[in-house]
């Protein structure tokens, strides 16, 4: 009982505009000091739960999307991927969403896709004649691949609390990536040619492909370098981070030119503000979830759950029922650390791959990003493209559907996520 | 005030060295265990100290620049007066929690003297120093948004810092 009451206080703090820390951390403390329960507690597991080696990608990979804004990388991704899709219908708006894969292969962040990319994208299309909350409802719906095509911060993060092979999970995301670019790109295409979007006069010759293909080269390849490596058994995933941020400074420095210490000082400290404010979140959600575990919460919803139904395709429903619910409320981190831990054993015994749900769970929650009231994709963007949220949010409609249809898609064909992982790593 | 931007250069500039060790630690053990074959054989604990390290003291460089993430939706829609009211509010309980999150890591370093990291032997004082002192500065930070909302006298447009 007093586990959900530590969930209802949580909740009712957030609504009132606690930031999130305070909206976990107080009704902890609270119950710490209710039950009489040690102060050490509150230290002990707020440290612990960053005492985590895949952790440390979180903050290095947001360093990666920060460097490859800061060093005009996202610049020649939109390039080629003009030139590349620019005469299909719907023009920049198909370029938006085939840039936001490229930079996908980089950097596990939709907000750095949204803040780097996403301005660049929102200018251009501006220019061109389409409406800036149109961009705006393009930019956010695609940067949603980041996250899911690996290498990716929620499915680090969903790895780390729930102990499922973070290798499998990066692996798992590429289909549903590919998957989800396909369906916004068709809804696109849709509706190009209802409002007769402006494109490309041609399509472009091999030379002029060629141009722009050779400066985008280094991104494009830089996910088989790093998949590759993890295979091989050169570096773990947490060590990819790192790799890649050598690697963006390498490509910036030496291929590009164009980055400076400057570049590099504002990257870091953009990373340093969104990195400790992720992860003091984590650390303090970890607390709650011990409060949670030993209030038999996750024990309870099992039950709950599989009184229901124990068939797995059924329960997967209820999730994303759940999730979609919970996405429009907390932001996907917050999400990931207090729901994965509950929902994965019903589901899990019930017979879902770990690997399966573990995309279920962060697809879901990245759409959550694109759901008000919390959804911070919106935020930003509405931000970046100087328009209301009302406005983006009348543009994203129809890109709910694409949306919805992935999530579907991915629920309930397993094998979109899993085929990938049984073939590289024969599990 | 002088004090304050001492601490809070002095924080920037700790969290950017923290972010390079934190980028640089797990490179140097690929290029040791590749290269030259000698795994280090701290670097993983290493990393997740730095980790913390970075979280905690960088937390209150994020406080300070708004980036604590909140739902501002439905604080818009209460009046000024009571809304001015429940920012006080969460202030005062943000500084009140903070303070005791860096009692608990005194308390807890205070029990816990003797004791070592595993790998890197490092004293637990050190290890458990960065969330005393980011709750130190978490709080103050707190308190001078609180001071500042007092004396406004009337709510603020508060919007999450997310880049």
């Amino acid at each position: 009982m007093e586990g959900f009451l530590v969930v209802l206080a949580f909740l009712g703090l957030f609504m009132l505009g606690f930031p999130v820390v305070l909206a976990i951390g107080i009704p902890c403390v609270v119950y710490i000091f209710a039950n009489g329960l040690p102060i050490d507690l509150v230290a002990q597991r707020t440290l612990y739960a960053l005492d985590s080696f895949p952790l440390v990608a979180v903050p290095v990979f947001l360093f990666v999307g920060s460097l490859m804004n800061s060093a005009g990388i996202s610049r020649y991704i939109y390039q080629f991927a003009d030139t590349a899709v620019g005469r299909m219908p719907g023009g920049l708006a198909q370029v938006n969403i085939f840039g936001s894969l490229i930079f996908a292969g980089m950097s596990g962040s939709a907000l750095a896709d949204i803040g780097g990319l996403g301005r660049i994208e929102i200018d251009a299309m501006r220019k061109k004649g389409f409406s800036g909350p149109f961009a705006a409802a393009v930019t956010s719906s695609s940067a949603i691949v980041g996250p899911i095509f690996p290498p990716s911060i929620p499915l680090i993060i969903y790895g780390t609390v729930t102990g499922v092979s973070v290798i499998q999970l990066l692996l798992g995301g590429i289909v549903p990536g590919l998957l989800c670019v396909a369906m916004l790109m068709l809804m696109t295409w849709w509706l190009a040619h209802r409002r007769k979007y402006p494109r490309a006069a041609r399509w472009p010759t091999r030379a002029e492909l060629w141009r722009d293909f050779k400066p985008a080269f280094p991104a494009i390849v830089a996910p088989v370098i790093l998949i590759a490596g993890m295979l091989l058994g050169w570096f773990t995933p947490t060590e990819i981070a790192s790799v890649t941020v050598l690697y963006a400074m390498l490509i910036s420095s030496l291929f590009y030119r164009e980055l400076t210490w400057k570049g590099v000082l504002d990257a870091a400290y953009e990373t340093i503000r969104a990195s400790a404010g992720i992860l003091l979140i984590v650390a303090v959600a970890a607390l709650f979830g011990w409060i949670l575990s030993v209030e038999s919460v996750p024990q309870m919803l099992t039950g709950i759950m599989l009184s229901i139904s124990t068939n797995p395709y059924v329960l997967l429903m209820l999730v994303n029922v759940l999730l979609i619910v919970v996405g429009m409320f907390l932001d996907s981190t917050t999400a990931i650390l207090v729901i994965a831990p509950i929902i994965a054993k019903p589901l899990v015994a019930a017979g879902v791959d770990p690997v399966h749900l573990g995309m279920v769970v962060v697809f879901n929650l990245m759409i959550g990003l694109l759901t008000p009231p919390m959804g911070l994709a919106l935020f930003l963007v509405a931000d970046i493209a100087k328009v209301t949220m009302k406005d983006v949010l009348r543009e994203m409609a129809p890109y709910y559907i694409p949306l919805g249809i992935t999530l579907l898609l991915i629920t309930y064909v397993p094998q979109i996520t899993t085929w990938i992982p049984r073939i590289a790593l024969g599990s | 005030m002088a004090l304050l931007r001492v601490i809070r250069t002095a924080v920037r500039w700790l969290s950017l060295a923290l972010l390079a060790a934190l980028v640089i630690t797990p490179l140097a053990q690929i290029t040791m265990r590749g290269i030259f074959n000698v795994p280090m054989a701290g670097a993983e604990e290493l990393a997740r100290y730095f980790l913390i390290g970075l979280t905690f003291i960088a937390a209150s460089y994020v406080t300070e620049q708004g980036g604590q993430i909140r739902m501002e939706e439905f604080q818009g829609l209460i009046p000024p007066q009571p809304r001015w009211l429940l920012q006080l509010l969460i202030e005062l309980s943000g500084a009140v929690f903070f303070a005791v999150m860096c009692i608990a890591a005194f308390v807890t370093i205070g029990k816990n003297l003797q004791n070592q990291t595993a790998v890197m032997e490092l004293p637990f004082w050190l290890f458990m120093g960065p969330l005393a002192l980011g709750s130190l500065l978490l709080m103050v930070e707190t308190l001078v948004m609180l001071v500042h909302t007092w004396r406004r006298r009337r709510p603020e447009e508060k919007q999450t810092v997310l880049t």
